[in-house]
């Protein structure tokens, strides 16, 4: 008979122990709550207050020391794309975002693919071409302006050598962008390159090997039946990343052009910095930032939608 | 005919010696296994009569022609991987249809969109598309010729990655391990495909393997390489009955073969310290070792060979059958039987068991650890 009279007390006993479990389950989540409460404050101070701030400025025509703060609406960026001269500056982003991304992730897998087959010698040459990234480029920037100073520089003394007229690069409009396009690939190519070299380090040799007794008998076929399609993933990260880098070019003109001649070299980022910090127009230094994020999204979008699906497999 | 000659090939990584001069000999259809544990050479071997790796010394002729000079493309040949290399951004018919594309049409003629422009593109691909579907319909994976690898099974990889192999007809068809990745129910019935597809298209086959159950079942012959030499070759029954040494004796056939060291002269047969007078059928013969699979091990009352009083170690329940191990006398020697069930029943009642050698069965060894052709030792005597 005791068996049976136990039962009664055992349910009990279960009860308590379902009640504490429930008051468990809440104290877990406050203590969840706890644990990511100053990650979540520190990301809102940090991230998307002052997000937040740069759109309600670009509303309003603050100037820095002024007390008097107007909303105006949408009229600084009316005042952006009416004015000829920062239209120029985003043209001017553009075309250095298509031709250094261009050049510089072409560059970039050639010396990859190139470093990769070399039988010794490879950890000099992924040292040499890495040096432009971890060296800081406003230090660089010397170098660059003796290569390129229009009397005493190394590129037109050598032109002049074998018998052609050298330019002011850095002052002539015609030749300023080019310039510094070079500059950036130069800039960026390093960096690519070590993505680059990861990605083929990433293709199981088997790829290779059946490639070439499937008839892809030369180094050309076997990097268009094998490389070129294994390396979609990172080759899409490379075009992202240096898309965003250079779509945030600011050393090399502040430092060698400062926009000149002109406006001819002024980027986004430049002007920002020109309206922002030069002539202290917040608003108008907002309203640019804010077309800048923008762009800067927009294209970052359309790169992924468009070739996620190519790559992935 | 013959169809591939492998000529005393050598090959060493650094100091170590991979192939200590291997030469084989295999005719056109036949289907053979290099069977041999993990480092033993033989993927080394199979990868060299590819043309993916370069012996240091002798030489290699496929349909009789030396390829020694010609790269894996020129040597007709197809290999499976291990790892199958399934281009992964190509759809199964892609896949198959590479091997075909990469010799039936010119760079140029590659591009996409060409075979719209030009009327011979256009055939040509054509004709891959015809083949492609032709290989996939006898490997039974037409259904699957629009997907990934990605999005295939195990087995199904497998079947696809012999369909590209097999689409260009090469004079050889070699096989590196490709059913290790698969699991065991999935292993036997490929086993079985594998078989098939060998017996329909009749391509000469190299295959190679650690698992002697794949061997056993799968080859014409087995070339048993241990060690960076090749041990012996021949039919699978040659290979358990008659193996070529201790070695080879103990790499094939599970459980191990017993090997005990004994003497037998024109005195009689000396085992485990017993002198066994009178052991009929082995007079003559002269051997260092016995060797003895454990099927052949009985407790029969009658019949030829030397008995053993042995110490029963450890039972093993198989289902059809049963394996016990037993201890001899003090000398420690242990052996295993394969038993049936009734026998097994009884020896579970005792702890001892009298067991008899059967001398038709039994191998015998000299003391370099090769076999001796006992009736040869018989007609000497």
């Amino acid at each position: 008979m005791p068996l049976g009279e136990e039962y009664p007390e055992t349910r009990e006993g279960n009860d308590v122990r379902l009640t504490g479990m429930l008051s468990f389950e809440k104290r877990r989540e406050r203590v969840a709550w706890l644990f990511a409460g100053p990650a979540t404050l520190l990301l809102i101070a940090t991230l998307i207050l002052p997000s937040l701030t740069i759109f309600i400025f670009a509303l309003t025509d603050w100037q820095f020391g002024q007390s008097a703060v107007r909303f105006v609406g949408l009229a600084n960026f009316v005042e952006y794309f009416s004015d000829p001269q920062s239209r120029q500056t985003l043209i001017n982003t553009l075309v250095y975002v298509a031709v250094t991304v261009t050049g510089s992730v072409v560059l970039s897998l050639s010396v990859a693919v190139l470093i990769e087959s070399l039988p010794f010698g490879r950890t000099f040459f992924r040292a040499v071409y890495f040096l432009p990234v971890v060296s800081t480029f406003v230090a660089m920037a010397t170098v660059w302006e003796l290569i390129l100073h229009p009397t005493m520089g190394l590129l037109n003394i050598s032109l002049r050598f074998v018998g052609l007229a050298g330019y002011d690069w850095l002052h002539d409009r015609s030749t300023v962008m080019p310039t510094l396009c070079l500059i950036g690939i130069w800039e960026m190519l390093g960096f690519n390159m070590v993505l680059f070299l990861a990605g083929l380090k990433a293709i199981p040799r088997d790829y290779y090997e059946a490639a070439e007794i499937d008839g892809a008998s030369s180094a050309w076929s076997r990097f268009w039946t094998v490389t070129w399609p294994l390396l979609g993933p990172t080759t899409l990260f490379v075009v992202v990343i240096s898309a965003i880098r250079a779509f945030r070019v600011f050393e090399s003109v502040a430092v060698l052009t400062r926009g000149d001649p002109g406006g001819a070299s002024d980027v986004l980022l430049y002007s920002i910095y020109k309206e922002g910090f030069g002539f202290l127009r917040i608003g108008y230094a907002s309203a640019i930032t804010v077309i800048f994020l923008l762009t800067l999204l927009v294209l970052t979008l359309v790169q992924v939608r468009f070739a996620d699906k190519k790559v992935h497999y | 005919m013959q169809s591939l000659r492998v000529d005393n090939v050598r090959k060493n990584f650094g100091t170590t010696k991979v192939l200590r001069g291997i030469s084989l000999d295999i005719s056109k259809t036949e289907f053979v296994a290099l069977l041999g544990p993990s480092g033993c050479g033989k993927t080394t071997l199979l990868r060299i009569i590819a043309g993916l790796e370069r012996q240091d010394a002798g030489s290699v002729d496929i349909a009789g022609r030396c390829v020694d000079d010609l790269g894996p493309a020129e040597r007709d040949i197809a290999l499976v991987f291990q790892s199958y290399a399934l281009y992964p951004h190509l759809t199964v018919a892609q896949n198959i249809a590479v091997p075909l594309v990469m010799r039936r049409l010119s760079a140029v003629q590659r591009l996409p969109g060409l075979s719209r422009l030009s009327g011979y593109a256009r055939t040509q691909r054509r004709d891959i598309a015809r083949d492609v579907a032709q290989i996939a319909e006898s490997m039974e994976i037409g259904h699957l010729l629009d997907r990934k690898p990605g999005q295939l099974s195990g087995g199904q990889k497998q079947r696809v990655a012999v369909a590209r192999a097999l689409v260009r007809k090469p004079s050889i068809l070699l096989m590196d391990e490709p059913l290790s990745n698969l699991d065991a129910k999935l292993r036997v019935q490929m086993r079985q495909e594998i078989v098939g597809m060998h017996r329909r298209h009749g391509a000469t086959t190299v295959y190679v393997t650690h698992d002697q159950t794949e061997a056993m079942t799968m080859a014409d012959r087995i070339a048993v390489i241990l060690n960076g030499e090749l041990q012996q070759i021949g039919t699978p029954a040659e290979i358990y009955k008659q193996p070529a040494s201790i070695d080879v004796a103990e790499f094939v056939g599970s459980p191990k073969i017993n090997i005990l060291p004994c003497t037998l002269n024109t005195h009689g047969l000396t085992l485990l310290g017993t002198a066994h007078a009178g052991t009929a059928g082995l007079a003559g013969a002269s051997a260092a070792f016995i060797g003895i699979r454990p099927e052949h091990v009985t407790v029969d009352v009658e019949g030829e060979g030397p008995t053993v009083r042995c110490k029963i170690a450890s039972l093993e329940y198989l289902g059809s059958e049963a394996l016990i191990q037993a201890r001899v006398g003090d000398s420690g020697e242990e052996i295993c039987l394969r038993t049936d069930i009734d026998v097994f029943e009884r020896a579970k009642q005792s702890d001892t068991l009298k067991v008899r050698f059967s001398a038709r069965n039994m191998l015998l060894f000299g003391q370099d650890r090769r076999r001796i052709d006992w009736s040869a030792a018989q007609g000497t005597a």
